[in-house]
């Protein structure tokens, strides 16, 4: 099969955020992805809302970058030079492994930057180039085989593939919090923190190393801090850690409270269903 | 018996979609804070509309306090420094919400915040507002993004209508305006102690404010 080169990362809401927001978060989201991507061959390029990494690992980089927030979603990429003639030679070669002639296909092509050809044209010709090679038939409404085709100013990206990100904000961004982990759902509560930008500081009661080994694959950017104590002060571990806020794992239970002492408490999973809880469970174990 | 919750409705897309999640555990009591002329037109309209539907559903009447806050946002932005109107207000809602809350003997106040999705939801805000507010501050959204909020909000039928939008509610880059107030660089890192000393001089009259609200029954 072609080997991918290359790995298109999507990002969400950052790119709402106003300039000096932006500048500021994607610093972080950038430090997370490289975290992640330690030990691995790679190079990083960088767009307003796009980051490409360049791996011959794509693999292991694809599994790593599953579990970094702020990324909505990834698809491993075929990359030529931005030309018609080499995109259409790269896409009849990808073609021919997913295509033949009782399927469909479509290309979806996408253009940045000056070129002498303009979108419809880079759909028509690579278009025409797959259905040689393959025998396939078009069919936009409703193809088995979507042919992504975006082309920048130098190079040119194909992908079929797209895989969901866990979305969110890069870890980081909002500042510390201390997790009790002695509640019910505090694995739940502590990954929907971490997914809205939180650095986590876990406090246990007595240490699970299974959780842990869980939330340390999310937590890529900075060392995730615990402790593991009898009976926690929650106030003074946050004081120690410059944590602000205390993230509680309640399920609803009639009695909740405002805060530790002087610092509050908020309570993510509070009035989900247990079918809501079941399915965070399934994304946090993936 | 059933806790009762005050939920903070603004008429946008997450405040009601927090109200019905916490709808699965208690009764519900709507607040909405009006700002008055600070907000387009339309959106006492769309309150009410948005509280019917979760009445529909609940097959339930509501009750909906209407609470004129125009006045208490003039107070703010004339003796506060303009960056932190954001925050003042927000924590001026949580404190007619905190006030409310023990007039109807309910046992949390529930928002649509979600952890920094706009400029005055930083966790550090957020931390600063609730400082001090007795009755506990519940955020069923507070680690959902916008796409997940906005599924939900499909899911239970309120979402078309909080994306009603009238005339006169655009901005100068054709954005739509949901309060005039808004400063061009709201605070995102506002301390408690900044809103201590700040609350001490503004001195709004949180339970005059209480008494003048409007209360409705909604539904059937």
């Amino acid at each position: 099969m072609q080997s991918y080169d290359c790995i298109i990362v999507r990002l969400g809401e950052i790119a709402l955020k106003s300039e000096q927001v932006r500048e500021k978060w994607m610093k972080i989201q950038i430090k997370n992805i490289e975290a992640a991507l330690a030990g691995l061959q790679y190079k990083i390029e960088v767009n307003p809302n796009r980051i490409f990494i360049y791996t011959p690992e794509i693999e292991r980089a694809m599994e790593a970058l599953r579990h970094v927030f702020g990324i909505t979603s990834l698809s491993p990429a075929w990359t030529c030079f931005a030309s018609l003639d080499e995109m259409k030679v790269l896409a009849s070669k990808i073609a021919r492994e997913f295509l033949d002639q009782k399927k469909s296909f479509a290309i979806r092509s996408r253009k940045a930057g000056r070129h002498a050809f303009g979108v419809r044209t880079i759909a028509d010709e690579v278009g025409a180039a797959v259905k040689n090679a393959t025998g396939a038939r078009v069919d936009l409404e409703d193809p088995d085989v979507e042919i992504n085709v975006e082309c920048r100013s130098r190079r040119a990206y194909i992908f079929i593939e797209k895989v969901k990100g866990p979305g969110g904000l890069p870890l980081g961004v909002c500042g510390r919090v201390c997790v009790d982990m002695r509640d019910a759902y505090s694995l739940h509560a502590a990954w929907l923190a971490a997914k809205r930008g939180c650095e986590l500081v876990l406090v246990f009661d007595k240490l699970n190393d299974s959780v842990l080994k869980l939330l340390e694959r999310w937590h890529y950017g900075s060392q995730l801090k615990y402790y593991d104590v009898k009976r926690p002060d929650l106030e003074q571990i946050c004081m120690n850690e410059g944590a602000i806020a205390i993230i509680s794992g309640k399920a609803f239970s009639r009695k909740e409270s405002a805060s530790v002492g002087n610092i509050p408490i908020f309570y993510p999973v509070l009035f989900f269903t247990k079918e809501e809880i079941k399915n965070l469970e399934n994304i946090i174990n993936s | 018996m059933r806790k009762r919750f005050i939920c903070l409705l603004s008429g946008g897309i997450d405040s009601i979609v927090a109200a019905w999640f916490a709808s699965r555990y208690g009764d519900i009591v709507f607040v909405h804070i009006d700002n008055e002329h600070f907000l387009p037109r339309g959106t006492r309209e769309r309150v009410l509309e948005l509280a019917k539907v979760l009445s529909a559903l609940l097959k339930k009447k509501l009750k909906l306090y209407f609470v004129k806050n125009g006045q208490n946002i003039k107070t703010i932005i004339a003796n506060a420094p303009r960056k932190s109107t954001c925050v003042l207000c927000r924590r001026t809602m949580y404190r007619i919400a905190e006030e409310i809350a023990r007039r109807e003997h309910a046992y949390g106040i529930v928002t649509g915040e979600s952890l920094a999705q706009v400029a005055s939801q930083t966790l550090y805000n957020l931390v600063a507002e609730s400082y001090d507010i007795s009755v506990p501050i519940l955020r069923p959204l507070f680690g959902l993004d916008k796409e997940e909020i906005v599924v939900y909000a499909k899911q239970i039928g309120t979402y078309n209508i909080s994306c009603t939008r009238e005339k006169g509610c655009y901005g100068s880059r054709g954005r739509f305006v949901c309060c005039f107030a808004t400063p061009k660089y709201p605070e995102t890192h506002a301390s408690v102690e900044f809103v201590k000393s700040v609350e001490k001089e503004l001195n709004i009259d949180i339970k005059g404010t209480v008494d003048s609200a409007e209360v409705l029954i909604v539904g059937e």
